[in-house]
Formats: structure tokens, sequence, C-alpha cells
């Protein structure tokens, strides 16, 4: 993993695709026709087999390519999109970074045995040691270099935030991966490292429950792009309405980005 | 048997699944039910509607729960909304529940160990 991470260092171009996967999560960071990274790899639980189907159909991987997963967090509409790939595709992915405690269910199980038969690298991040920046769990800087952060929990009993958050920085710009976390733990222990840069943010939990979103704090940085992956046929009632009212007085003018039915979200940066 | 809680929406609708596919198994045989086990079939997810708990005292997402055969006894059971034999069918789901008891349920009760993979 750390070679194939090593690798993919001073980053000009690349594309962010927000997968439209019903209510799940499926983000790629495309570099060219020769790498991609795919953090979280879900779908919407109630997806039928031609669903799942179709969306693995469409990923195009190139003859060339190299993948590489991050999975944020063991809950299945993170995950189990994985479940729909062909033979070929699964030789494409070079490893997958997961968190390490996955919960021992028949589904899980599914895609452990999809990645040990197919000898797909398995790395498995134990959790980080607390430094102090905020109450309960905390995200520690677990692996960086000039385009990339990957950041890991400490020890939380909260399935959601037992999780690995990235950041990809690029022509000033930091796009933030996040799963199902917490707003102010993005904010103390991750955002606050990189202030400058513009924020490409994809919400946590589909816009639902990630604690309170303080518009003091987050009005500080420069947010660029907001993107929502989410149905609104989801049983949740994600979004929750005040966080899209503080995310658009955030933006501005800007609108934010929604899948919700509409295709995936593109943005080249 | 044990059972893990994979989601919940607070309005009644519980996302289960199973520690292994023979428990699941053992569990079919053990409820009679009229539609026979189907070894293809991998699937493992199970729904409940119409759920009812104690406040505070109900399932939370991540968590474990041995569930008596009582609880069951309460419900109906859909075989037809996640059938193997349709020709599209949910890629996790494996059969629909819904509750039909009186009482609200004290599910906490039911909590157990949280049960992790095994590796090396």
């Amino acid at each position: 993993m750390n070679n194939f991470l090593s690798s993919l260092n001073r980053l000009k171009n690349i594309r962010l695709i927000i997968r439209d996967v019903g209510h799940g999560n499926f983000n790629e960071i495309q570099m060219g026709n020769a790498t991609r990274i795919i953090y979280d790899i879900g779908a919407d639980k109630y997806y039928k087999d031609s669903q799942l189907r179709s969306l693995t159909q469409g990923l195009n991987f190139t003859n060339n390519e190299e993948v590489l997963i991050v999975i944020s967090h063991w809950d299945v509409d993170h995950y189990h999109g994985l479940l729909g790939f062909s033979d070929n595709q699964l030789k494409k992915i070079k490893g997958i970074i997961a968190p390490e405690k996955i919960p021992a269910t028949n589904t899980s199980q599914k895609i452990i045995s999809l990645i040990n038969n197919h000898k797909i690298p398995l790395t498995l991040l134990s959790f980080g040691s607390k430094l102090g920046k905020c109450r309960g769990a905390e995200l520690t800087k677990y692996w960086e270099n000039n385009n990339i952060e990957i950041y890991r929990s400490t020890y939380t009993r909260s399935r959601n935030l037992d999780s690995i958050v990235v950041i990809f920085k690029v022509n000033n710009k930091a796009i933030l991966l996040c799963g199902d976390h917490n707003y102010n733990k993005l904010y103390n222990c991750v955002v606050t490292n990189i202030p400058q840069h513009d924020y490409i943010f994809v919400l946590p939990h589909h816009g639902g429950d990630g604690g309170k979103l303080d518009v003091n704090d987050w009005g500080q940085l420069s947010l660029v792009e907001v993107i929502i992956s989410f149905n609104e046929s989801n049983f949740y009632g994600h979004p929750q309405q005040a966080i899209l009212s503080n995310i658009q007085n955030l933006l501005g003018q800007h609108l934010y980005k929604e899948t919700n039915g509409n295709g995936d979200v593109i943005i080249n940066i | 048997m044990l059972f893990y809680c994979e989601a919940i929406n607070h309005k009644g609708l519980v996302v289960l699944d199973v520690h292994k596919l023979s428990d699941l198994k053992q569990w079919w045989f053990n409820r009679e039910f009229e539609v026979s086990w189907n070894n293809e079939d991998t699937r493992s997810l199970i729904e409940i509607n119409n759920f009812n708990w104690i406040k505070y005292r109900g399932p939370r997402e991540g968590d474990w729960y041995d569930i008596p055969n009582g609880f069951w006894n309460e419900c109906s059971f859909d075989f037809e909304k996640f059938s193997y034999d349709k020709e599209d069918r949910s890629v996790l789901f494996r059969l629909s529940v819904e509750f039909n008891g009186n009482e609200k349920v004290d599910f906490l009760s039911f909590k157990t160990e949280p049960l992790w993979w095994q590796h090396e």
C-alpha cells in the first residue's frame, strides 16, 4: 500500500466522481487512465442485481489501470458494491484499506472472502492515538505525502466514528472524504491542519446526523463545492434541513450538488 | 440466535444481519417456514417493519442481539418481497418481516457482546 500511495505524488490533474448509488457512498479519484482511488465502494442497501451491475459495469476500468480502495467504515452501504465487481475488475485492485474491527456478519464475510479469494492485499488500520484535540474519539494522521493525507480514528465504539478519513490536495484544493463522520471532529482534527486550501466536501452521513455543523468554524474555510450523496427515498430522512441551510449559507451564491437520482457528480480539478 | 443491527430509522424499520449463514439456516428450519431454505441463496439481511420498542430500549446500529424465539412468534413473514426467484432480486436482503406484537419490546435486554472477525 505504501508504495502505491507514495507513487501518487505531485498530482496535478484529477477527476473527482461521486457516483449516484442511491442512498450509499461511492467516490472516485481518477488520475488520468492509469490510477484510481475509490473511497467507499458502497451502494444503496436496497439495490437490486441490475442496479449494482449497472454501477460496476459503468466504471470502465482501462486495461492498465490500477485501483486502490479505501473503505471508510464497516457500514454495508459503504462497502457492498464490491459484490458487483467482475473477476477482471477485481484483478485491477492493488489493495484495500479499511478499519481493523470488522463486524462478524455474513455480509462482511462475503466481502472478506471475495478479497481473499482474489488475493487482494487488505490493510486493516488499527485505532490511532489520541492527541487531545477534542473530547472523545479523535482523528489522527496515519499517513501523508504531498497530495494525500489519511486519518484514522482513535478508539470509539461508534461504527460511524470508527473510520478512515482521506484528504486529497491538488492545485490548492482539498477534497475531504469522510464517510459518516462528525463535523466537529473533522474540523478540529483534520481541516484545521490544512486551512488555506479551497475545500471540496462530500458531506458526511448523506447530509444526516454528523453532529453540529458549526458555521462559525466552517465559515473560516474557503468552501467551494459541497456534494451530498443520497437518495430521497431513504428511510432516514437524509439530508437534514438544518444541515442543508447551514451548508447553503456557507456556500453563498454557489449551490451544493447532490446525486439523488440526478446522476454522478463529476468535478475536474 | 445472534443478530447484528445493520440499520434502524426510529420509525419502526430495523435491518438485521446474521453472524453466519449456517445460523440463519438453522433458524429457518427451527421456525418451520413453509418456504424451504435455498442453499444457493447467500443473502442474509432481514428487514423488520412496524417494530415498536420501549423508548431508549431499542436496537442500535452496530450492536449485536441474542433474539429469543418469542420475539419471532409475534411476527409474520413475507417470503415474496425478496424472493431469490425474482428476475431482478435484491443484492443483500433475504426476508421481510412484519412485527405484529401489541406490546413494546425491550430490545435492549437482548443485547450481547459484539462479534468481530479475527484476522491474521
